[in-house]
């Protein structure tokens, strides 16, 4: 197996450009998935069986269904694809590549199948929806509909190209420059100072420099896959919105991975909301799911309640907190602070994990 | 037109080439990545395999 550092995905994932291109149009994202199974493959093999299964098998269940057994079909595939999910997060020699991400796309493919909204997807379509590389391990959650119309509209265009060679580029330095580099020194160095400081506020401080951490990080990730899509000349969808000009968590949770938010939206909260007509429960079940999706784990059970609280907090004070500049400046800087309080107040009840 | 050309375009004195600073720039983001991405190529991203490693 190849060593599983992101450095080596960056490079086996950028070779899917020349392929997707070099190859006649027919067949150039058989292609691609071929390459990202054989890359799958390298990288963790237990992936592969487990994704090759889903791309191969829910066609084949989806469009055998009779409209009248679609109910069970729906809940037979989800019961497999959350308790595969949850038995690979239990059982650390199935660990998989990217399984937090391909579940929920095949969540949602089979999701709106039942719902009536997407149609069975082809056997082929499926493997070049779920054997597509550059976005198998850190995303976006992009959804099968978007992305065969953008097969279907793909052509050359060098503008495009460019642009997302300078997307590439800069998630490169974001990722391995400022997050790589920069902050792991800059939180190395804060550590001595910061000892001096009580224990909560110095956990609070080194919280917050990884939250800034994470987000060159995730937004360098992000970067990377978009820029190498846009360089094989698809436009997938964003997962961030300058998250770092929220007004509140609320606004913050808009704009931060946008396309796990948009999942849980539609697939969480509006279905709870819808049976329930209880706006606070159909929130809570969103950001549990959202913890959960991290890590299983009463740190990420009560961390999912923290950030529920924020929100309802933060809509209970709309409109009455600063506006114009004052609010540009203290919003951001009161969401970094509630989002990296979690982990300090989460400590001092005895729940660092 | 791509993000930095607009950039550029908007930022830039008359008559200086956009051409010209889109190059340095990629060339500046490359030369920094060769020296910086040996040092932190280790880092991890797979949020399924973390805890694993």
């Amino acid at each position: 197996m190849i060593a599983l550092e992101y450095s080596n995905f960056v490079c086996l994932a950028l070779l899917t450009v020349p392929i997707s291109w070099m190859v006649p149009r027919s067949f150039a994202f058989d292609a691609v998935a071929l390459w990202s199974a054989i890359v799958v493959l390298l990288l963790s093999p237990p992936t592969l069986i487990w994704l090759g299964l889903i791309a191969v098998c829910m066609p084949l269940l989806m469009q055998d269904s009779p409209d009248r057994g679609r109910g069970f079909m729906t809940g037979l595939i989800c019961f497999f694809l959350i308790g595969g999910f949850i038995a690979a997060r239990s059982l650390p020699t199935f660990a998989w590549l990217g399984g937090a991400f391909f579940t929920l796309r095949a969540l949602h493919v089979t999701l709106d199948w039942w719902m009536g909204t997407l149609s069975p997807p082809t056997m082929r379509g499926s493997l070049r929806y779920f054997f597509f590389l550059p976005v198998i391990p850190a995303g976006p959650v992009n959804r099968l509909p978007h992305f065969s119309t953008q097969l279907r509209r793909r052509r050359w265009d060098l503008p495009t190209f460019a642009t997302g060679f300078e997307r590439f580029l800069l998630g490169a330095v974001f990722f391995f420059v400022i997050s790589g580099y920069g902050m792991d020194r800059v939180i190395w160095l804060a550590g001595g100072p910061l000892g001096a400081l009580p224990p909560f506020l110095e956990i609070w401080t080194l919280s917050a420099l990884s939250w800034i951490d994470l987000f060159f990080a995730f937004v360098g990730s992000t970067h990377i896959a978009i820029g190498i899509t846009l360089m094989i000349g698809l436009a997938l969808e964003e997962n961030f919105n300058k998250p770092w000009r929220a007004r509140n968590l609320l606004d913050f949770w808009t704009r931060w991975h946008m396309t796990l938010t948009r999942w849980v939206q539609d697939y969480v909260y509006q279905p709870i909301f819808g049976l329930t007509r209880k706006p606070v429960i159909g929130l809570l079940l969103a950001m549990l799911v959202i913890g959960l999706w991290h890590a299983f784990s009463l740190y990420y059970v009560l961390w999912a309640f923290w950030q529920s609280l924020g929100i309802i907090l933060s809509r209970l004070i709309k409109g009455r907190g600063p506006s114009g500049r004052l609010a540009f400046a203290v919003g951001p800087l009161g969401v970094l602070a509630w989002l990296s309080a979690a982990r300090p107040v989460l400590d001092a009840i005895g729940v660092s994990q | 037109m791509t993000p930095l050309e607009r950039f550029y375009s908007g930022f830039l004195p008359d008559g200086l080439p956009t051409w010209l600073a889109m190059t340095l720039t990629y060339a500046l983001a490359g030369l920094v990545l060769f020296y910086f991405a040996g040092i932190s190529s280790d880092q991890i991203i797979y949020i399924d395999l973390q805890e694993t490693q």
